[in-house]
């Protein structure tokens, strides 16, 4: 099994878990369990051997029965490998011949589940090992009692299954394929003790995908020299990442595709590493999801597992942990949940447990993408250090800037190949930071405005718990401003927009939006005046056509069919996604869902627009197109407001600049040639 | 549920334990749990788990978990009522001076009890449970499964539930959020449940999904799946160890007691 393959696993056993535990308020002795979908649809997807068929179902079982309020829970140690046996063996019998294989392979499988768990409970009841539920009790009664139960659960989890097989299918076919069924041969001599070997050497080299036609790396020769910090430069889709899973040796150890040209990592032919974890322990890589890459439940305990399996000395493991915390200024977290971490500090502790691992080269994909100002300069400051010790370093950036005074060495992708290869010194010298815009910032206090307010907040106070959010916080917005509220991580901003549509309800303090309290009134009905777009428009799709999720909203807000499609027209006209109705959204670029969810919330016509870092993970010519669209919004009359950590957005576009501060306004300027004033 | 299934740093006699002594006393804890249909003793097994935590200064963390069993319990007992018929007849739950339907719906001695029985069966086995998990760092809960011969992937995929339990809840609470915020409002109760399933359960899955590439090649690039794990490092077996080894049997020799008694 691959190691994608447990994380697959892991992550829907958890789901189960979740549903599972919330099945429990069902009051019966015989609950559904959503577990069992959600491992019928591992299965499905994954398709493992008889052996990990039985050691999911194993896994399930335990999950199951510790969260389990029914009669005899281990029960589900015997039912769920057995439930898991059915739906590999189905499914594999089924999927070439009728379309609805997943629905089958789980209903049976749930079946057999459930009534292995009555059969196992049965035996122990008339063994006299546990109680029988009432005097009366007889087995045929409790069968017939039952039987339903596991008939219902048994069509709920097909449904389940079912529904989420085609997502999930179409998800996990955009990255790898579970089997390798690439040849691999050896086609270099192993000349790894040679330290004047470069760290990468790429011959020649080409990668498709899978599921592509066209070479996502095209004709790559470079040479990366150890001890070298290069910045990899391109736009979205260039084929940045490829590059950088290419260096890592992913696509030829873990990816199926079509690989031609040779690549040495540090003297060694990629094809003679015995697989990643051997690549491991050379090469560490941090990618841009940080949440991905932390696997347990502590900071301290995240990084020693970058430490202590790699046959370390015990005292050398303690060292290096002190070490490695120091050096990533994550000593005051040790002991933090990462779950409960911010953007910056999760990614820092994905660098500090790759950097635990003591490898000679560290690649950075778009690790700062999501990471405010500071945050992005911590990181920057470990590579510093990194340089000045001697690693290799590969950076994906989007923002080269921020590189500037460590890069050796830039070199640029477009359309998968390398198209430059320059010093750092020259790519700078003609590198131009865009111009901010023009005009001259003032109080926005000092302004007198005209006309009714679509937003005013009055001494808002909200606190989580007892950690007080925000303290007494006022501002109006008007009609037709583009507004943008900035602030580190923790400074009350996205706080502050989710009261705007009734997220979040104050706990002290009035919120007037649109002429309604926004204290009081109904989430629902509080969206059609304001919509609010999450930072990750990943948050919201879920439909498998781009014309279905359109739909959802204005179908919510009771907007009939005919108005509905002129609408969808007319706004992915105005967002650049004409012609793409038919499309899944989940399949398009991050740039284009990001734009598909504004057309979502701009479609249901509400006065206030309100999106929550929308610049974020995008390169700048997307950033900007996503930018020109809130201009024009905001001049065709909605009020725009947008949280952001993107300075030099927010400073291109943004006419109207609030500054937030541990949950107060700490300065609120407007520019005086902007639209409004 | 944000609580449960998570390790949570206390200096406390648990989590100086090695991780097999407490898989060891949940076991017995469990089978016990099972085996017993005696109010009192499962009542007695609560007290006894309960003060487990309390000793190992977690005490309020377990208590967490009381409102939600207490709702269950109450639904429990509702819907064993509602269907049992068992033994002595103790009231009803339409009180008889209510002309008409008063009188209806007997409250039964078998249905009370038997509803007692599985509640506190639950509670029992969840404290029990959360005494493990709440004390015990994921990498040596993988370490101890390893040496009770469950193979290192499997190992690993029980570590991943538990982790992303916590961040896949914030996930769906964020997901509910942006529904919310498109003018969603699929209702309350069952069919409020059902109607959310669509629009929340996909973009978990499929944001979830969309993690095990990388989630994956982590495990890989940190050989998690090698696990040659530095010697000396797993927590040594200490006092505290012994004082629950020998809890252990005394609760073992009851059961085995109360099996043959």
């Amino acid at each position: 099994m691959k190691s994608r393959d447990i994380a697959i696993v892991g992550i829907l056993l958890a789901i189960g878990a979740i549903l599972r535990y919330l099945m429990n308020v069902v009051p019966t002795a015989i609950v559904s369990n959503p577990i069992i979908a959600l491992y019928c649809l591992a299965i499905i997807l994954i398709r493992p051997n008889v052996r990990d068929t039985i050691g999911i179902g194993i896994v399930a079982g335990i999950i199951s029965a510790l969260i389990s309020h029914s009669i005899f829970p281990p029960a589900n140690f015997i039912s769920e490998p057995l439930g898991a046996l059915v739906c590999m063996a189905l499914y594999a019998a089924t999927r070439n011949h009728i379309p609805l294989a997943p629905t089958v392979a789980t209903f049976a499988a749930t079946l057999v589940s459930g009534f292995t768990f009555i059969g196992v409970s049965i035996v122990v009841i008339a063994s006299g090992f546990i109680s029988a539920p009432g005097e009366g009790f007889t087995v045929g009664a409790f069968i017939v009692a039952v039987s339903p139960v596991i008939l219902l659960t048994a069509i709920a989890n097909a449904v389940i299954a079912q529904v989420l097989y085609i997502p999930s299918s179409k998800i996990l076919m955009r990255g790898a394929k579970g089997e390798d069924t690439q040849v691999r041969r050896k086609t270099m001599e192993d000349e790894s003790n040679d330290l004047h070997t470069p760290a990468f050497r790429f011959s020649g080299f080409s990668y498709t995908y899978p599921q592509g036609t066209i070479p996502a790396l095209t004709d790559v020769n470079l040479i990366i020299p150890r001890g070298e910090c290069v910045l990899v430069n391109g736009t979205t889709g260039a084929g940045k990442t490829t590059f950088c899973l290419a260096a890592a040796g992913v696509l030829c150890h873990e990816y199926e595709g079509k690989t031609e040209g040779t690549l040495a990592i540090f003297g060694r032919d990629v094809q003679g590493y015995e697989d990643m974890g051997d690549i491991g322990r050379t090469v560490g890589v941090v990618f841009d999801d940080a949440d991905a890459q932390l696997i347990f439940t502590t900071v301290e305990e995240e990084v020693l597992s970058g430490l202590e399996n790699r046959g370390l000395k015990s005292e050398e493991v303690k060292t290096r942990l002190e070490e490695m915390l120091t050096f990533t200024n994550l000593t005051e977290l040790r002991y933090r949940e990462p779950h409960s971490l911010s953007g910056g500090q999760k990614q820092r502790v994905a660098l500090a447990a790759t950097l635990a691992s003591g490898t000679d080269c560290i690649i950075l994909d778009e690790a700062t993408a999501e990471l405010d100002t500071a945050a992005t300069e911590s990181i920057i400051a470990i590579l510093t250090r990194l340089r000045e010790a001697g690693k290799t370093i590969i950076v994906v950036e989007q923002k080269p800037r921020e590189l500037a005074a460590i890069a050796d060495r830039v070199i640029t992708i477009e359309h998968g190949r390398i198209t430059k290869d320059e010093t750092a010194e020259a790519f700078f010298a003609t590198y131009k930071d865009e111009e901010p815009a023009s005009g001259k910032m003032v109080d926005t206090t000092s302004l007198s405005q005209t006309g009714e307010p679509r937003i005013v907040v009055d001494t808002l106070v909200h606190t989580y718990g007892t950690n007080p959010a925000l303290r007494g916080v006022s501002l109006t917005i008007y009609p037709g401003e583009l507004v943008a509220i900035i602030g580190e991580n923790g400074s009350g901003k996205t706080t502050l927009v989710k009261h705007l549509n009734g997220l979040l309800r104050p706990t002290s303090g009035t919120i007037t939006v649109c002429g309604m309290n926004a204290a009081e009134e109904r989430v629902t009905r509080l969206a059609e005046k304001a919509g609010l777009v999450f930072q990750n428009p990943d948050t919201m799709l879920f439909e498998d056509t781009v014309e279905k999720e359109m739909q959802f909203g204005m179908r919510n807000i009771g907007v009939d069919s005919i108005t509905a499609q002129e609408r969808i027209s007319e706004v992915l006209e105005r967002v650049g996604l004409s012609g793409r109705l038919t499309q899944f959204p989940r399949a398009m670029s991050r740039g284009e869902r990001q734009r598909l969810a504004i057309a979502c919330v701009v479609a249901m016509k509400p006065d206030i627009i309100i999106l929550d870092e929308p610049t974020t993970g995008l390169d700048p010519g997307e950033a900007n197109r996503i930018m020109h669209i809130l201009k024009a919004l905001s001049e065709a009359g909605h009020t725009v407001i947008m949280v952001s950590h993107d300075m030099s957005i927010v400073a291109r576009h943004a006419q109207r600049i609030i500054h937030m501060d541990t949950g107060t306004i700490t300065s609120d300027k407007t520019r005086t040639n902007g639209g409004r004033v | 549920m944000a609580e449960i299934l998570q390790y949570i740093r206390i200096d406390g006699m648990f989590h100086r334990m090695n991780a097999l002594t407490k898989i060891c006393f949940l076991m017995v804890v469990i089978v016990l749990a099972i085996l017993s249909t005696s109010p009192p003793v499962l009542a007695g097994m609560i007290l006894l788990v309960f003060l487990c935590a309390v000793a190992g200064r977690f005490g309020r963390d377990l208590l967490a978990q009381v409102p939600m069993l207490i709702f269950l319990s109450a639904g429990l007992l509702l819907l064993t009522v509602l269907t049992m018929q068992s033994g002595e007849v103790l009231g009803y739950l339409i009180p008889t001076a209510i002309p008409v339907i008063g009188g209806h719906i007997a409250i039964t001695s078998g249905a009370l009890n038997f509803a007692a029985i599985l509640s506190m069966r639950f509670f029992v086995m969840l404290f029990a449970f959360q005494l493990m998990i709440i004390s015990t760092q994921p990498r040596d809960l993988v370490t101890a499964l390893q040496r009770l011969r469950l193979p290192v992937d499997y190992s690993l995929m029980l570590l991943i539930a538990i982790r992303f339990i916590p961040s896949l809840q914030l996930e769906g609470k964020r997901i509910q959020e942006a529904q919310r915020a498109r003018a969603f409002n699929p209702g309350t109760g069952l069919k409020g449940r059902v109607k959310e399933l669509t629009p929340i359960i996909i973009p978990l899955v499929s944001n979830a999904l969309g993690k095990a590439n990388v989630l994956g090649l982590t495990i890989d690039l940190r050989g998690l799946r090698t696990m040659e794990r530095t010697p000396g490092l797993d927590r040594p077996f200490g006092m505290p160890d012994y004082v629950l080894a020998v809890l252990t049997v005394v609760l073992l020799g009851a059961g085995v007691a109360m099996i043959l008694g």
